[in-house]
């Protein structure tokens, strides 16, 4: 079937004050397919998807939507002309209710005289939320009281409703659930049938072989090529994506299992209950479940992050008492929180003042003077056991990229040398190469005899990881399973119930 | 090669003109001024600078604590007043001077502690609970002096204006030690270090072990006892107590600060840059009054001149960014 070519781009090319950021790139997109477009972070793809929305100016090349060629100045007129965008970091205002938020700016169609008919707006969003989505949200609700996921639907919203004839998605499902994954897709997939195209960006390639027609591969600000989606594999995908063959992306981990090091006992809080479970020496044990099942909650309660209602914890056997994250590093324990831009780095210090942070008082003189060069030798070193690239340690820590932040981050907690090291999420928004070392470094530290927690949205880093699997559903542990009897059906099946 | 490395020496010079961008500002001004008058390098006049500033700058060292550690404390004007006033009754009614300057020192710490203590137990914003704090403070004053200025202070207080130490004043010993105190402090302690994490970003700090709250504290207990020194520098100085004094300071304070390089955000620090930023806040009246500039003109220079150092500071950053990817792009 011959469809017609909605938005083509030819040679496009974008300098950042001499830095080339892409370099003659092509993308074509079809009427009614879902294209993905992949790479690794800092391969071009945000940059090419800010040109096309007009929010930057290329340099050379053309952009040609609907047949004629196009210069938006902003992305308004973007919108305007029938392209929308929904972004990866959450663009709502919290103060506003979900239909003011999905209307904002396009309030003319509820006028009435110089006011706003909130009645027909609120009717017509339940309309688009219930009917067109199936989306069980209410429109009346603040936005700040939506959870992540939930924002990500409203976002979806916002963009189906502006009736485009291309909606781009950039990783429209880095914190999604599978529940609301499945919503998505099913978005997607009337979208493409009523004609819309939607440009597909993310990391995961398995989804994007589920869900998309074509998939279009950029590295380093270069044009790789473009495949169709039922002809390729997942390995030429990498290949084409990293320009090497990633064999194994998962190490072999053989670590001895030591005694029993964490145990929780019926552990309670506001979103969670009845939670036991033990980790030992050198085991890596696994959570997963849905997004917003609790299983952050538990580690955020069990390191002190947020109070626990009640519940024991034990490490090596002696109950312990932790009322603040202060009483858990004191203990031996470390966590690499899931949000790494509130909860893990500090945006204004250097990478080696937040590496530092939380093994600082190992440094200090009994007055508590920092001693510098023996900060600035362990600094060092952790930068150079866990090939964090950063050309200076003094540099801000933002400098780095994702994944570099994030190994940065993990090196904090390693220089406290942790008994227990908790891992919500480690490797969100990280691309594949970056992965592959985290999972690594994780695998070495397990040898060395550290007892650590994955928590993890993504099934197969779970699978690949772990020695043994706990599943969480609405705060409550479903299933425990060893992984030699675990497979993505099992956990699948009790995280969804 | 010798290209590469001229580049690089001009990345460090802007950053070392970013770094002391008050101290710029203030030669470029002290130059300007010396071409219109004779009068500003006499040492009197220099002396004279020095010992203005003294009050302010101690005032704008805990300041500086504060804001880098991501609060503020828009008390401390009032605070200083009020403890001028308690001090100065105080030894006028004989209390010996040992006692009134530690009673200087703890009800500035008191009052930080206040601060401190209201803002986390309520979980309130310290803007607003300061801003109420000084208007209680200010309440306080005028009850305490009826509107009638304080006078007859013992020698030993005049002492904190007015007294010299082999030749320094001695306020200006007290400041530069100060200046240095902080400085160590901010830069070289667990509890800077930690302050200044707070500041970044409150939420990582505490998972990282940080006693957020204990921090907070002290910050505030800190700034209060900064209050209390420059109460008794200032009170020496004017030689009486009134109920205006230390009115507005806490602005002035800001300016100083965030001039020597201090973010309004928090998460940074630059004590020294502070001095110079007192330093040129002064030289500015100073000049304008050595050329015979009205008063009223006087604030609305000083209003521009803070505007345009904060210009400078975000078009310089903007540079450095410039330089430092033209750099990158060169070695690639």
């Amino acid at each position: 079937m011959q469809q017609e070519t909605v938005l083509e781009v030819r040679q496009l090319s974008k300098r950042f004050l001499g830095v080339k950021a892409l370099d003659k790139v092509d993308l074509e997109v079809k009427r009614g397919e879902v294209h993905s477009v992949i790479g690794e972070n800092g391969a071009g793809k945000s940059t090419m998807m800010n040109l096309i929305l007009g929010d930057l100016h290329r340099d050379e090349g053309t952009i040609i939507l609907k047949g004629e060629e196009v210069h938006f100045k902003s992305p308004a007129d973007a919108i305007a002309a029938g392209i929308s965008m929904i972004h990866q970091e959450i663009s709502l205002i919290p103060t506003l209710t979900v239909a003011e938020n999905i209307w904002l700016h396009r309030e003319d169609r509820f006028m009435k005289g110089f006011l706003i008919d909130t009645k027909s707006r609120l009717e017509e969003t339940r309309q688009l939320l219930k009917d067109k989505l199936n989306i069980d949200i209410n429109p009346n609700e603040l936005v700040s009281n939506l959870t992540v996921a939930q924002c990500q639907l409203v976002e979806l919203a916002r963009a189906v409703s502006c009736d485009s004839d291309i909606i781009i998605m950039d990783e429209p499902t880095s914190s999604l659930s599978d529940k609301e994954v499945n919503i998505l897709f099913d978005v997607i997939r009337a979208l493409k049938a009523e004609g819309t195209a939607i440009i597909f960006i993310t990391h995961k390639i398995e989804e994007l072989l589920g869900i998309c027609d074509r998939v279009s591969v950029y590295r380093d600000g270069h044009y790789i090529g473009t495949r169709d989606c039922k002809d390729t594999t997942r390995d030429e995908l990498i290949h084409m994506i990293i320009g090497r063959e990633l064999t194994e992306q998962y190490p072999v981990i053989e670590s001895k299992k030591g005694g029993v090091v964490l145990e929780v006992k019926n552990l309670c809080g506001a979103d969670y209950s009845d939670i036991s479970f033990d980790v030992k020496a050198g085991e890596i044990i696994g959570f997963s479940g849905l997004v917003g099942a609790g299983r952050s909650e538990i580690m955020r309660g069990i390191f002190g992050i947020d109070p626990v209602l009640s519940g024991e914890i034990y490490l090596d056997g002696k109950r312990v008492s932790i009322h603040s994250p202060k009483d858990a590093v004191k203990l031996g324990m470390a966590m690499v929180t899931e949000d790494r831009r509130d909860y893990g780095i500090v945006k204004t210090a250097s990478v080696k003042d937040n590496m530092s942070l939380a093994a600082l008082s190992g440094f200090c003189s009994k007055i508590g003077i920092i001693k510098r060069d023996k900060e600035n030798e362990a600094v060092s070193e952790m930068i150079k056991s866990m090939t964090v690239k950063a050309a200076n340690k003094e540099m801000l820590i933002t400098s780095l990229s994702g994944g570099n932040q994030q190994k940065a981050i993990i090196g904090r907690w390693l220089m406290t040398a942790p008994k227990v090291l908790i891992l919500d999420e480690p490797t969100r928004g990280i691309d594949v190469g970056a992965k592959s070392e985290i999972y690594s470094i994780i695998g070495n530290l397990a040898k060395q005899g550290m007892a650590i927690i994955l928590v993890s949205s993504e099934m197969p880093e779970i699978l690949g990881m772990s020695d043994r699997i706990f599943v969480v559903r609405n705060g409550k542990i479903v299933v425990e399973c060893a992984k030699e009897e675990a497979t993505q059906e099992l956990l699948g099946k009790h995280a969804l119930g | 090669m010798n290209k590469n490395k001229k580049k690089m020496d001009s990345e460090k010079l802007v950053q070392i003109l970013m770094d002391n961008k008050a101290l710029v500002i203030l030669v470029i001004f002290v130059l300007v001024v010396c071409c219109l008058t004779n009068d500003f390098f006499s040492s009197r006049n220099l002396t004279n600078i020095l010992r203005q500033i003294c009050t302010s700058c101690v005032l704008s060292l805990g300041f500086t604590l504060v804001l880098s550690s991501g609060m503020i404390d828009l008390s401390v004007g009032y605070m200083l007043g009020m403890i001028g006033i308690a001090t100065a009754m105080m030894s006028v009614s004989g209390v010996s001077a040992p006692v009134v300057i530690l009673a200087a020192l703890v009800i500035g710490g008191f009052c930080g502690f206040l601060n401190a203590f209201i803002t986390s137990m309520f979980n309130l914003a310290p803007f607003i609970v300061t801003l109420a704090m000084g208007m209680v403070y200010q309440g306080i004053n005028l009850l305490l002096c009826h509107a009638k200025s304080i006078a007859g202070l013992p020698d030993w207080y005049l002492f904190f204006g007015t007294g010299k130490i082999l030749g320094i004043p001695f306020p200006v010993i007290v400041m530069i030690t100060l200046v240095v105190v902080m400085a160590v402090v901010v830069q070289r302690t667990k509890f800077g270090r930690y302050a200044l994490a707070v500041g970044g970003n409150k939420k990582a700090a505490r998972v990282c072990g940080i006693p957020t709250t204990k921090i907070m504290y002290s910050v505030y207990i800190i700034t209060g006892v900064c209050v209390g020194m420059s109460a008794l520098l200032l009170t020496g100085r004017t030689a009486s107590a009134q109920t205006t004094a230390g009115a507005g300071m806490e602005l002035d304070a800001v300016a100083a600060v965030v001039i020597g390089g201090t973010p309004m955000e928090g998460g940074k620090a630059n004590v020294f840059g502070t001095l110079i930023g007192c330093l040129l806040i002064q030289v500015i009246s100073n000049s304008l009054n050595l050329l015979g500039v009205d008063s009223n003109w006087q604030k609305i220079a000083k209003g521009l001149v803070i505007i345009v150092a904060i210009i400078l500071d975000q078009q310089g950053s903007r540079l450095l960014d410039k330089i430092r990817v033209r750099k990158v792009a060169q070695e690639a």
